[in-house]
C-alpha cells in the first residue's frame, strides 16, 4: 500500500511525494489526537484551579517540544533529498508557493501540539466547571469576608461605605491646607507631616460594622452584589443580631474552600462567636493570616485560635474558570507560533 | 525523415540478424523513444522483460518477436521531429582570469549545432573545467561573449539552467531509490502522470538500469551512478548537455558502450542536444566527437574536424605513436630512409614526425622488414593526442 501511494503520488502530487506532507501531516494530526486526549482525560476537579500552572504543565511543554524536534528532523532528512530549484527543473510559481505553505504547515502543526493538549484539559474541565454559578459563589465570597479579619485597617471607619465620600473630602481638605502651608512658606513639607493631627475616625477601633471591600470586584459572566449591598446587608445582621446568617455565610464560605481545595484552617463557628464577642462589633485580637506557610495553626482547642485562608488560591480559582469558560486562545502567543512557523519556513525553503 | 527512421530501424533488425543482441537493443529503444508513443513504451518494455528472461542464452533469441515491434515503431514514427535552428551555442573571444592564481583561459572562439559533440581534451589543470563553467554560466567570462540560441527563448539565468545541463566531475549523492528519483525527475517534465512511469522505465532500460531500478545510491557502483546521472539529465530532454570527465568512473567497455550512447541520443531526430564532453580519454572522445578542443595553459586549439587553423599542420605531417624493444638508434636507422623528420621518446613511447608523403603502412613495412618487434603502434596526425607532444 504505501508503494502504491508512494508511486501514486510521484506521478501525480511530486510536490506531496517530495515534502512528504503526506505521511508528516497524518502523523502530526494523530499526535494531535493523542496529545487532545491526554489532556481531555486529565483527571480534574474543581481543586486544581487554584494551581496557575494548571493549563501551562511544564512536563507537557517540554515533551511536546521533544516531540516537535524528533519529528522535524526526521522529515527534513527525507524533505532535503530532492531539491527541483536547485536541480533547475522547470517548475512554476504556484509549485513554489504550495512548498512554501506546506512547509508552513509543517513547522506550524508540528509546533502545537501543547496547544491541542491543553484544549483537551480546557474541554475536559469546562465541562465540569459549567455549573459553577460563579456570581454566586462571588457573592458568597464577598459577604463572608466582612467577617474574616485579615488586615485590620479594613475594618477602620474610614473605609466604610458610609464614609467613602467623607473621606474624599477629607483628603481633598487635607491636600489644600497642606498646599497652603508649604507655599506660603509656613511650613516644610517634613514638618507639616510631622504636625498634621491624626484624623479622629483612625482612632476608633476597628469594627465589622465598618468594612466596605470585594474580594471578587467584576465577572465577565454577571454582576456580584455591590460593596455598599453587602455592607447593608452585614451591618443589618450585626445589628439585629442575626448571628445565624452570619454563621451561615461563613459556613458557604467553608464549603467553598473544601470544593477548590484551598488551604485553610477556618472554623465558622468560632468566628461567628468572635464577631460578636467584643462591643460595637470590634474586632478582636485573634489572627487570621491569608498564608499558610508563616504560621503553624495553633491547637484546636486553645481560646485563641491561629486561622488562616489562602484566599489568593480561592479568587485564582474563580478567574480560572472565567478564563476557561472565555476560551483558552491566547492569540499572541498563537502570534508568535506563526511568526515561528513563517520564518522557520522561509529559512528552510531557502536553504 | 521517415526514411532514415525506416533505414534506422532495418539497422536494428540487422543488429540482431548478425546477433548484435546489446547493440540492437539499444537502438530498438532509441527507435521507440523517437515515437514518444506510450502504447510503444508499453510494448518495448514488454519486449525488454521478455529479452531479460532469456539472460545470457542468446541462442535463445526469436527474431519473430522482434520483427512485430518494429513493424510497430515504424507505423507509429516519429512524433514532432525537431525542425528548429541548428546551432545552439556560440563563443566569442570568452575570456577568463582568475585573481589569486594567475591563470587564465582566453581567446576561445567556438560554436556548437544540436547533434554534434565536441570533446573537450587537455591535461589536468588547463583550464578544461573552467570552460565548462564558463559555459554553464556558473562563471562569468571577464570579457567575450557566450550566446545561447534555444528555440523556446531563454528568459533568465534559471530558464537557461533548464535547458543547458551541466554534470560535474564529481556527482551528487541521491536519496532513495533510483526509481523514485528518476520518476520524480520526470513528473516536472512530462505533463501527462499515467505516462511517467513508462518514459521513467524506458530510459532506465535504455541505459541498462533494469537490473538496479530499485537500488539506492550506496548500493550503485559509481558507473552505475554516471548512468543514472545520465538518465536522469535525458529526461529532462537538454538542449545542450556539457560532460565533465563522465568516464572517469566507467570501466574500458563502458566507457566506449557510454560514449555512443550519446552519440546516438544526442543525434534525436525528436529531440537532438549539443554536447561538450570533457575527458583524458582522448582516443575514445574522438571516436564520437564532431570536433575536438585541446586546452593547453589557458589557450584553445582547435581540431582539424572543426575546420580551423590547426587542419593544415596535422595534413602536412604524419605522426606516430610507437613502442619498440629496439633501442633509438636502431629504430632511427631503420625509419630514416623513410623521412623521419623528428623523434622523440617519453620513456614509454615514441613519437615519430614523418613528411605527409610518408604512410603508416610503409613505416610498418619497414618496422617488419627490419625485424623490429613492434608492441604498440598508433597514428595520431588526426587525432590531438599529437598536441600533448607538443
Amino acid at each position: 500500500m504505501f508503494t502504491k501511494l508512494n508511486a501514486w503520488l510521484i506521478t501525480r502530487f511530486p510536490l506531496l511525494w517530495n515534502t512528504r506532507v503526506v505521511f508528516v501531516l497524518p502523523l502530526v494530526l494523530l499526535i494531535h489526537g493523542l496529545f487532545y486526549l491526554a489532556g481531555y482525560s486529565q483527571k480534574v476537579d474543581f481543586s486544581d484551579l487554584k494551581n496557575s500552572r494548571f493549563f501551562n504543565a511544564e512536563e507537557v511543554i517540554l515533551f511536546s517540544c521533544l516531540i516537535t524536534v524528533v519529528i522535524l528532523l526526521i522529515w527534513m532528512v527525507h524533505y532535503l533529498r530532492n531539491n527541483p530549484l536547485k536541480a533547475h527543473y522547470p517548475i512554476k510559481k504556484a509549485y513554489m508557493f504550495g512548498e512554501f505553505m506546506l512547509l508552513f504547515l509543517v513547522f506550524f502543526s508540528s509546533a502545537t501540539f501543547f496547544f491541542t493538549y491543553r484544549q483537551g484539559l480546557y474541554d475536559q474541565t469546562k465541562g465540569f466547571t459549567d455549573s459553577a454559578d460563579l456570581v454566586e459563589e462571588a457573592n458568597t465570597i464577598n459577604l463572608a469576608y466582612h467577617f474574616i479579619p485579615l488586615e485590620t485597617d479594613n475594618f477602620r471607619p474610614f473605609r466604610s461605605c458610609d464614609s467613602l465620600k467623607a473621606r474624599k473630602e477629607r483628603g481633598q481638605a487635607r491636600l489644600l491646607l497642606y498646599n497652603l502651608a508649604v507655599k506660603q512658606g509656613k511650613a516644610s513639607h517634613t514638618e507639616y507631616m510631622e504636625n498634621e493631627p491624626e484624623p479622629n475616625l483612625d482612632s476608633i477601633p476597628p469594627s465589622y460594622l465598618y468594612y466596605c471591600r470585594l474580594m471578587i470586584h467584576t465577572l465577565d459572566t454577571g454582576t456580584p452584589a455591590s460593596s455598599e449591598e453587602n455592607s447593608r446587608r452585614v451591618v443589618n445582621w450585626l445589628k439585629t443580631g442575626r448571628k445565624d446568617s452570619v454563621l451561615h455565610a461563613l459556613n458557604r464560605l467553608k464549603v467553598l474552600l473544601i470544593k477548590y481545595d484551598i488551604g485553610h484552617v477556618f472554623d465558622p463557628l468560632s468566628r461567628t462567636d468572635s464577631v460578636f464577642a467584643y462591643p460595637d462589633f470590634y474586632v478582636g485580637s485573634d489572627y487570621f493570616s491569608k498564608y499558610s506557610e508563616y504560621e503553624e495553626p495553633m491547637p484546636t482547642d486553645s481560646k485563641q485560635v491561629s486561622q488562616f485562608i489562602e484566599n489568593d488560591d480561592l479568587t485564582d480559582s474563580i478567574s480560572m474558570i472565567e478564563r476557561v469558560r472565555k476560551g483558552f486562545w491566547q492569540y499572541e502567543i498563537l502570534l508568535i507560533m506563526l511568526y515561528y512557523a513563517m520564518g522557520a519556513a522561509i529559512v528552510l525553503y531557502s536553504f | 525523415m521517415q526514411h532514415a527512421f525506416s533505414t534506422h530501424i532495418r539497422e536494428v533488425l540487422t543488429h540482431y540478424e548478425t546477433a548484435d543482441h546489446g547493440l540492437a537493443l539499444r537502438r530498438l529503444l532509441d527507435c521507440a523513444i523517437e515515437t514518444r508513443d506510450p502504447v510503444v513504451f508499453a510494448e518495448t518494455l514488454a519486449f525488454c522483460d521478455w529479452n531479460d528472461t532469456l539472460g545470457m542464452d542468446e541462442g535463445a533469441f526469436r527474431l519473430d518477436k522482434v520483427r512485430p515491434l518494429l513493424e510497430q515503431i515504424e507505423r507509429v514514427g516519429i512524433k514532432d521531429p525537431y525542425q528548429g535552428p541548428k546551432e545552439v551555442l556560440a563563443v566569442e573571444n570568452v575570456a577568463k582570469k582568475y585573481a589569486k592564481s594567475g591563470f587564465q583561459i582566453s581567446n576561445l572562439n567556438f560554436s556548437l549545432e544540436l547533434s554534434k559533440i565536441s570533446g573537450l581534451v587537455g591535461e589536468n589543470g588547463n583550464g578544461k573545467t573552467t570552460l565548462l563553467r564558463l559555459l554553464a554560466s556558473e562563471l562569468k567570462p571577464d570579457s567575450g561573449k557566450i550566446s545561447y540560441f534555444f528555440p523556446e527563448g531563454m528568459q533568465d539565468a534559471y530558464s537557461l539552467k533548464t535547458k543547458l545541463i551541466y554534470i560535474e566531475q564529481r556527482i551528487p549523492r541521491w536519496y532513495g531509490s533510483l526509481m523514485d528519483n528518476l520518476q520524480f525527475t520526470v513528473s516536472h517534465y512530462h505533463d501527462k502522470p499515467e505516462e511517467n512511469r513508462l518514459w521513467t522505465e524506458i530510459m532506465i532500460a535504455r541505459l541498462g538500469l533494469r537490473p538496479y531500478r530499485h537500488l539506492t545510491w550506496g548500493r550503485l557502483s559509481s558507473g552505475y551512478r554516471t548512468r543514472f546521472e545520465l538518465a536522469k539529465t535525458l529526461l529532462r530532454r537538454p538542449k545542450i548537455l556539457l560532460l565533465d570527465e563522465p568516464l572517469a568512473n566507467l570501466d574500458i567497455v563502458a566507457q566506449q558502450t557510454i560514449l555512443q550512447d550519446l552519440k546516438f541520443m544526442a543525434n534525436s531526430v525528436s529531440a537532438p542536444f549539443a554536447m561538450i564532453l570533457s575527458s583524458q580519454h582522448i582516443y575514445e572522445v574522438e571516436k564520437v566527437s564532431d570536433s575536438i578542443i585541446f586546452i593547453r595553459d589557458g589557450v584553445a586549439r582547435y581540431d582539424a574536424k572543426s575546420g580551423n587553423a590547426d587542419q593544415a599542420e596535422s595534413e602536412s605531417q604524419l605522426i606516430l605513436e610507437l613502442e619498440v624493444n629496439a633501442s633509438r638508434e636502431a629504430l632511427k636507422a631503420a625509419l630514416d630512409p623513410l623521412g623521419l623528420s623528428r623523434i622523440q621518446y617519453n620513456g614509454g613511447v615514441y613519437l615519430l614526425h614523418f613528411s605527409a608523403a610518408t604512410s603508416s603502412s610503409e613505416v610498418l613495412g619497414t618496422l617488419a622488414k627490419n625485424e623490429v618487434e613492434t608492441l604498440y603502434f598508433r597514428n595520431i596526425s588526426q587525432s590531438s593526442r599529437r598536441f600533448f607532444h607538443q
